[in-house]
């Protein structure tokens, strides 16, 4: 896993590399809890292009961001999903509590106009 | 008739080895990328299932049971953790006896989503025992 913070965006931006399942999962959740506190970012983009396998324990891992981004005010971004990551998000229903998009800058910008919407 | 018998420690590190060798073994009915990745959750989600839930935490041990027949393959993931109380409720989509540990209440659901049949067999105290059963239709191109 590898983080980048774009402070312009108070965002993290995560790619996650290999297979997303309960083993992986708890040291993406702790060290994406960390890094929230640590800059105050409030948004986290997912780079889900180089994620080769997920299951229901990374649809938790999700939920549980979105859980502590959108009590901050902040947005989930997943980008670059697989055919079968994308078909996971939809039979769990979450796709609608977050931006999911090809590129991070396309879902930067879904996450700008909401923003300006909401204001 | 074919069959394979896998049986390791219940520790995460591991759930990557059982569908990993689970998907390997349907491989002889010529499967579609599809199905490959299908049988992988299904038998991730069953055997995480066993892992957190039936030990929750504690050591132990998971077998799985694999047979093919035809075209029709047969998994067996059973553990001898703390079993269902419950298992309607159990397999109902969304609930979770773990609401507080990020667990989204997904698992059955995507088993049984994602193979033709599953079975779930438990007695308090003794285990839990999941049979799942996936017909691979070869279309003759
Ligand atoms: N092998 C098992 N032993 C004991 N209890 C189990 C077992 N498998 C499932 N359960 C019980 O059934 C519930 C539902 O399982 P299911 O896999 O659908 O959801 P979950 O594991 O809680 O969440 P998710 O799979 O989305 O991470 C579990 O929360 C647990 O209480
Ligand atoms: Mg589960």
């Amino acid at each position: 896993m590898e983080m980048t913070l774009l402070s312009k965006h108070r965002l993290i931006a995560v790619r996650v590399y290999g297979e997303l399942d309960h083993h992986a999962a708890g040291d993406i959740r702790s060290a994406l809890e960390r890094e929230i506190k640590r800059t105050g970012a409030i948004n986290i983009a997912f780079d889900f292009g180089s994620v080769t396998f997920m299951d229901s324990s990374g649809i938790g891992m999700i939920i549980g961001r979105y859980k502590t981004v959108s009590a901050l005010g902040g947005e989930i971004i997943i980008y670059g999903a697989s055919e079968q990551v994308s078909r996971l998000i939809e039979m769990a229903g979450i796709s609608h509590l977050l931006i999911l998009s090809d590129t991070l800058q396309q879902g930067i910008d879904a996450m700008s106009r909401r923003k300006r919407v909401n204001i | 008739m074919n069959r394979m018998e896998l049986k390791f420690s219940a520790k995460s590190v591991n759930e990557r080895l059982a569908r990993t060798v689970c998907a390997a073994f349907l491989l002889e009915l010529d499967p579609t990328v599809d199905e490959m990745s299908e049988v992988k959750t299904a038998i991730s989600e069953a055997v995480t299932n066993s892992i957190i839930h039936a030990y929750n935490g504690e050591s132990g041990v998971v077998e799985i049971k694999a047979e093919i027949e035809g075209d029709t393959v047969t998994y067996t993931v059973r553990d001898f953790g703390c079993g269902i109380d419950d298992i309607a409720k159990a397999r109902e989509p969304l609930y979770t006896g773990k609401p507080d540990s990020e667990r989204s209440g997904m698992g059955f659901a995507i088993m049984e989503a994602f193979m033709d049949k599953l079975e779930v067999e438990s007695v308090k105290g003794e285990g839990t025992a999941v049979r799942m059963i996936k017909r691979i239709t070869r279309d003759e191109q």
